[in-house]
């Protein structure tokens, strides 16, 4: 597209002159250039980013607009020169050996009076990682206002309106399934969404604003909607407005990206004078504004970008008290120091809060909480041109990050009773009184106070009570890395090898989760119970990798062949990894047929969360006379048992990826693209049961006989061996996505001034847990019983779906006025679960040893074991098939005058609701599609 | 001008008297006359018949009720019936040998918009001599505001004039657990000749522990404390501490184990929870004394469904109590009407009301006979506060904690 656009818009003069040998040193050739502003006369555009592909070196245009390049490898060589708010120029030409090539550029204001628009997501070349470049006129005319609305553009995604009620978490190549271990899929592939801004790779690593995971089996948020703790990072802080273009990795990415498994979105900054922006963007549940400016320092000190936004949003129109409300500000400052050195150097204030007051109806909940992040994130990226033997440049990128978070909740506990305890010792017997010791009839001590928990007591809960409890964290992440690029060409034979070192360190310094030790959150299942947790004690999450890689470009006759072979080599506290990367083009039909096709493996490393998972705690009640009326007959005795929930064989989650695909170009305009790729996890992290966290331990239970002056006289009534089991870190989700993407761009129709785009995807994704599944169902009759044991990787969610999306864009370059109606059509979408033997166990723990066994299969109806077996349904096999449905968005940008442009965007403009007959349970009906949603967006620019 | 306007007032007034005379014209509307073919044929033949059935038609939306005594008991035929939905009852007593035999059909939600006629199928209930004789099941109000539920109970009365030994009795709530418009499937022949119980719990004992003397109740408490208490809720309207049984789960965070009698769980399929809490909304309850047929390793499935339930046949049952939401919801009751033809409900949730029987007679020596016309809505009165043992009714001897 971009190529397409320069053959048709960019006035480019081009002049070769054959200098003697000893300028262009013989093979080597020179290019100059100069950029300058379409439409005036003379204007130089200063500060405009000049790269050459494939050696990737790159300089700036100094005041004057002019550049240049030395040593420029003969051969084809694309020249790309992007500047904040222009139109990016992307053309090809052919260097001679011992030539000066001298260009003139002239660049295009990308507004909505060219020609042609830009307002879909563009491909990369063929060779490269698959991936979609969105622009900045596509961003305005979208009216996206979070970075998971800008992801709708990508192939296969549906629409869906925007909100930010919730943590937006980017996922990429995956269906997200919505029941079974629907969370643990999403979790764990929007962990491995890297997200790059300039350079620095935003980090979720040191992320532990949640309860206890072994508690509740999973990372549960504590107010509202703040970002998950084991998920990728929340993107609702980051500002689209100040971005010039955005580039999603969902192919095999380059070996020089690390921590990440399931693709990068790699976002570039404004950077560049640039008139002033306001912006206000308003829908049903949103209202924003934001505000930026561009400056020129003078030739010495470069430019610096100023941008600031506000918005809030509102959860529902009938919940004004719950909300989020987010800050953002960035200064961004880029200069060169000398001709040899660029650098971009950013400051980001980030302020997002989610908050729930207190709603005057909610008498019996009096539920309120709020999320609060507030940071600050500097980062510098720059590049040394060096141009001496192969060595053409390095790069470096440092960042480092320091949020402050708090999440509190507060609510009225109802059904609150249980033990609790601030007892942290292991098999330690204490009771409601600190150090006190209980004897029984026969003059044994029942009470068994270990070293360290003289001081503690176990208390019981109230039925009610008011719980207010903190989750304080403060996250350190520093990254740095160095990259060299090398290059060398002879003959018809490039080779650009890159490779560095990156290192990353992730932790927390807050004072974690804090609660008044009698009024802890609620108690959730299985009976463990919480315990204050400083995560300041908690470790750093040190990463070091290194990366290596070659771009290898042939070409022989008219025929042009690429190989991007690379591996890189991480290491995560002690555990190690080798991930290689291919990515190979060849064009099998000149300026016609290209095929591609790649396999890679990406790894994403453990978080703090996932390595320095809390204790799980048990508090178990050996005796209970807490509720009688006499308070000095009130006793309580209780047992702590404390494991240790970390899992010492995690291993790195890694996804690999296959792609086959051929990219073919008809006309040179027509394009068609096809990319089937095979995506697996099968070590995905996932919070669970395990058959090592069923822990046998001894319960006890007395009874009082009688009172004597004080003195109970008590008696052993009843003693079991139970199971205390809790969540752990595994490596047991496993997510196997396979797809067809497909890309036809027709380009615009002059005649009537509309282009014509369609992507879309058929995507089969099969999810689950690969580890065992348990039956924890209780004896009746006992405390006593086994543990059911399913075979592994019991069930798996299905999914299929099959959508095209039609863009039309219709624009009046005249007026300034552009529309595009997107229609999405979802001609298949299915789901279910594939289920293996869920009605016989394959093992069963026992509660005798603990120890796992086989079931052997003709003790189903034996007493000893028959109440462990579930129910099952009989329809659980049966597939979902959802209705064929059809949806029309439109999007509307007009500009008034040069100063003002408004948008205006309705999306499931016909409000189509089909109602769906369910298939799985006849008789339940489901209302398919979105709320009608719209929204309104303007623009002033004051030059 | 004036002219106009006087004329115009003329041409309305007539038009307007014409009007009127239209409507003079509109016939009487007479009411529907709806005929019922009364079909008993499936009652034994050693029962003896009654008279005549109680007839009622009730349209609860427009709440407009009509009733009438039927004058053969093969065919009855009501008038005055407005259009609408309606809910019609057949019901007869007879007394015989010392028990009661209660004879009911019923339709529900049948929609009757012109004369016709109805095919209704009469069954007949032996009153046993145990009674569900109140339900406190809505819970109540904390001080702060909050809900309560920890202080659900019911209370069993011998209504009878002999002695009963209540070993092995069992006591449970019903599925669907709320009252819901669709019935649901079980996979099971003749769905209609039971009833599918969630939870059963037993009376323990070995055949002769448990006597209970006429004019004496039990109560099973959700949890025999004083719920008074302040660790559990001061503004709770009952203390159960004097409770015969409790449905008490053994786990590793348990109150307290009181005094009180724990019942067995006879049928728990599914997880666990810390209580037995059946709905606050209003769950439908019965109870029966299982026979040689009753076995709790065996059960029957939802269709499409996780859920089970036990199964028993209708003839078993004891005595059957629907509670329903509200008045919407009494149209989607879960009982077959030979069982309870009614429901009642309180005014809401957690509002610390009871339902209880209404009393029939009262005996010379204080002994008070309560309703059972296995019809809910007729039996029952809904009461401000839940007061254990009620009217005076005794605490049998073997319950040695309750003074």
């Amino acid at each position: 597209m971009n190529r397409l656009l320069t053959t048709l818009f960019l006035i480019l003069f081009s002049a070769s002159v054959t200098l003697n040998a000893q300028s262009a040193q013989g093979h080597f050739a020179r290019i100059e250039g100069i950029v300058l502003e379409h439409g005036t006369i003379g204007t130089p555009v200063d500060y405009a980013m000049v790269s050459l592909d494939p050696s990737g070196v790159y300089t700036t245009t100094d005041s004057k607009g002019a550049f240049s390049f030395e040593r420029v490898a003969p051969g084809k060589t694309t020249i790309k020169i992007q500047f904040v708010g222009m139109e990016a120029i992307d053309t090809t030409v052919n260097i001679l050996p011992g030539t000066v090539h001298r260009f003139e550029f002239s660049m295009k204001i990308a507004d909505f009076r060219l020609d042609e628009v830009v307002v879909i997501a563009t491909q990369n070349k063929a060779g490269q990682a698959t991936a979609s470049n969105i622009s900045r006129q596509a961003i305005d005319h979208m009216q996206a206002s979070t970075l998971s609305d800008v992801l709708q553009l990508l192939p296969g995604q549906a629409m869906t309106n925007p909100s930010s009620s919730s943590a937006n978490i980017l996922t990429l190549r995956s269906l997200n399934p919505t029941s079974g271990n629907s969370s643990a899929v999403t979790q764990s592939n929007s962990l491995g969404t890297a997200v790059i801004i300039d350079g620095a790779q935003l980090s979720n690593n040191a992320n532990m604003q949640t309860l206890s995971t072994t508690t509740t089996g999973n990372a549960t948020m504590v107010g509202e909607s703040s970002s998950y703790a084991n998920t990728g990072v929340d993107t609702r802080t980051i500002s689209l407005d100040n971005i010039e273009s955005i580039e999603v990795i969902r192919g095999i990415a380059s070996a020089e990206y690390g921590d990440m498994s399931s693709g990068a979105v790699i976002i570039k900054s404004k950077a560049g004078k640039e008139p002033l922006n306001i912006r206000f963007r308003t829908n049903p549940q949103y209202y924003g504004a934001s505000i930026s400016k561009g400056l020129s320092l003078g030739d010495k000190w470069g430019v610096l970008n100023l941008s600031g936004e506000y918005s809030y949003n509102n959860k529902a129109a009938t919940e004004s008290y719950r909300f989020y409300q987010n800050f953002t500000a960035k200064a961004l400052w880029s200069s060169n120091l000398g001709s040899k050195f660029r650098h971009t150097t950013a400051l980001d204030l980030i302020y997002g809060k989610d908050t729930r007051n207190l709603n005057p109806d909610d008498i019996r909940g009096k539920n309120a909480s709020a999320a609060t992040d507030l940071g600050l994130r500097f980062s510098s990226n720059g590049v040394l041109s060096i141009y001496k033997g192969w060595l053409s440049n390095i790069e470096y990128s440092v960042s480092g990050s320091y949020m402050d978070k708090h999440s509190w909740e507060e609510y009225l506990v109802g059904n609150g009773i249980a033990p609790h305890s601030i007892n942290m010792i292991n098999g330690s017997t204490i009771t409601n009184t600190p150090g006190k010791k209980v004897y029984d009839k026969d003059g044994k001590e029942i009470t068994n106070i270990l070293s360290g928990s003289e001081n503690a007591w176990t208390m019981y809960l109230p039925y009610e009570y008011f719980t207010h409890f903190d989750i304080y964290g403060k996250e350190l992440n520093v990254t740095a890395k160095v990259k060299g690029t090398l290059f060398k060409s002879w003959g018809n034979v490039n080779n650009k090898i890159i490779g560095g070192l990156d290192f990353k360190t992730d932790g927390n310094l807050g004072r974690g989760f804090v609660y008044d030790d009698t009024t802890p959150p609620q108690r959730q299942g299985n009976y463990a119970t919480f315990r204050p947790r400083p995560f300041n004690e908690v470790p750093f999450v040190n990463q070091f990798g290194i990366f290596l890689e070659d771009q290898f470009r042939a070409t022989a006759g008219r025929h042009d062949m690429v190989l991007t072979a690379g591996a890189r080599f991480d290491n995560v506290g002690g555990k190690n990894i080798i991930t290689p990367r291919i990515n190979a083009a060849v064009d099998i039909v000149p300026d016609l047929l290209t095929l591609k096709g790649g396999y890679g493996v990406a790894a994403k490393a453990p978080t703090a969360l996932y390595l320095y998972p809390q204790n799980a705690y048990f508090d178990y009640l050996n005796l209970n006379t807490m509720t009688s009326e006499n308070v000095d007959e009130r006793l309580l005795i209780a047992t702590t048992y404390v494991f240790n929930a970390e899992n010492p064989d995690l291993k790195i989650q890694t996804r690999r990826t296959a792609e086959i695909g051929f990219d073919l170009k008809i006309k040179n305009r027509y394009r068609f693209s096809v990319t089937a790729y095979d995506a697996l996890v099968n070590n995905g992290y996932m919070l669970a049961a395990d058959p090592s966290t069923f822990h046998l331990v001894k319960f006890d239970q007395y009874q009082i006989n009688s009172w004597t002056n004080g003195t109970p006289e008590i008696e052993l009534a009843n003693s079991a061996n139970i199971f205390a089991y809790y969540s752990i870190p595994t490596n047991n989700l496993r997510e196997h996505v396979r797809g067809i993407e497909y890309e036809l761009d027709l380009g615009r129709f002059e005649d009537i001034r509309t282009s014509f785009y369609i992507n879309g995807a058929y995507i089969r994704s099969s999810s689950g847990n690969s580890g065992y599944s348990f039956s924890t169902k209780e004896n009746v009759s006992s405390n006593e019983r086994h543990i059911g044991v399913y075979e592994k990787g019991l069930q798996t969610i299905e999914q299929e779906l099959f959508n095209t999306t039609l863009r039309i864009t219709h624009n009046i370059p005249r007026i300034g006025f552009v529309i595009t109606l997107t229609t999405q059509v979802n001609w298949l979408d299915k789901a279910w679960y594939d289920i293996g033997n869920d009605e016989m166990f394959a093992h069963y723990i026992s509660y005798k040893d603990g120890k796992m066994y086989p079931f052997d299969p003709s003790k189903k109806n034996d007493p000893e074991f028959s109440y462990l077996f579930e129910s099952v349904a009989s329809n659980r096999r049966d597939i979902e098939s959802y209705r064929k449905t059809i949806f029309f968005n439109i999007n509307v940008s007009k500009e008034i005058g040069d100063f003002l442009t408004a948008s205006f965007y309705a999306n499931n403009m016909f409000y189509s609701r089909p109602l769906h007959n369910s298939t799985k349970n006849p008789g339940t009906i489901y209302e398919l599609g979105n709320q009608l949603f719209f929204g309104f967006d303007l623009k002033i620019n004051i030059k | 001008m004036k002219k106009y306007i006087i004329l115009l007032i003329a041409i309305l007034l007539v038009s307007s008297c014409e009007q009127f005379s239209e409507i003079s014209d509109v016939e009487r509307v007479e009411g529907l006359n709806i005929s019922l073919n009364l079909d008993a044929s499936g009652i034994s033949t050693e029962i003896p018949r009654p008279e005549s059935y109680n007839v009622k038609f009730i349209n609860y939306n427009d709440k407009f009720e009509v009733s009438t005594k039927s004058s053969n008991l093969t065919n009855v035929s009501v008038d005055g019936i407005i259009p609408g939905v309606y809910s019609v009852s057949i019901t007869a007593e007879v007394i015989h040998n010392g028990f009661s035999y209660y004879y009911s059909g019923n339709l529900t939600n049948v929609t009757i918009t012109d004369d016709g006629s109805f095919d209704v199928k009469i069954a007949t209930a032996k009153t046993g001599a145990l009674i569900i004789k109140e339900i406190y099941y809505c819970g109540s109000k904390t001080p702060s505001g909050g809900s309560y539920f920890r202080d659900q109970y019911y209370e069993i009365y011998n209504n009878s004039d002999g002695m009963i030994y209540i070993d092995g009795l069992c006591f449970g709530n019903l599925l669907p657990l709320t009252a819901s418009a669709t019935t649901p499937t079980w996979d099971i022949e003749n769905q209609e000749n039971y009833v599918f119980f969630d939870k059963v719990w037993q009376v323990p004992g070995n055949g002769t522990d448990y006597p209970l003397n006429p004019g004496e109740s039990i109560i099973i408490a959700q949890m025999a404390a004083n719920h008074q208490v302040d660790a559990l809720n001061p503004a709770c309207p009952v203390n159960l501490f004097s409770a015969e049984f409790e449905t008490f789960i053994n786990t590793t965070a348990i109150i307290a184990d009181n005094p009180a009698h724990n019942m067995k769980i006879a049928f728990w399929q599914g997880y666990r929870t810390p209580q037995w809490l059946v709905t606050v909304f209003g769950g439908a309850y019965a109870m029966f004394f299982p026979d040689e047929n009753t076995d709790f390793s065996v059960w029957t499935q939802q269709a499409n469904s996780t859920t089970v339930a036990k199964e028993i046949p209708l003839d078993q049952i004891i005595d059957a109590v629907e509670l329903v939401n509200d008045e919407t919801k009494i149209q989607q009751k879960r009982i077959p009407a030979v069982l309870d033809a009614g429901a009642t409900y309180v005014s809401g949730t957690y509002r610390g009301e009871s339902v209880s029987r209404k009393i029939r007679e009262t005996k010379e020596d204080g002994r008070v006979i309560y309703w059972d016309t296995n019809n809910t809505s007729e039996d029952f009165q809904v009461n401000p506060t839940p007061v254990p043992r009620r009217n005076g009714a005794k605490i049998p001897s073997w319950n040695t904690w309750a003074n």
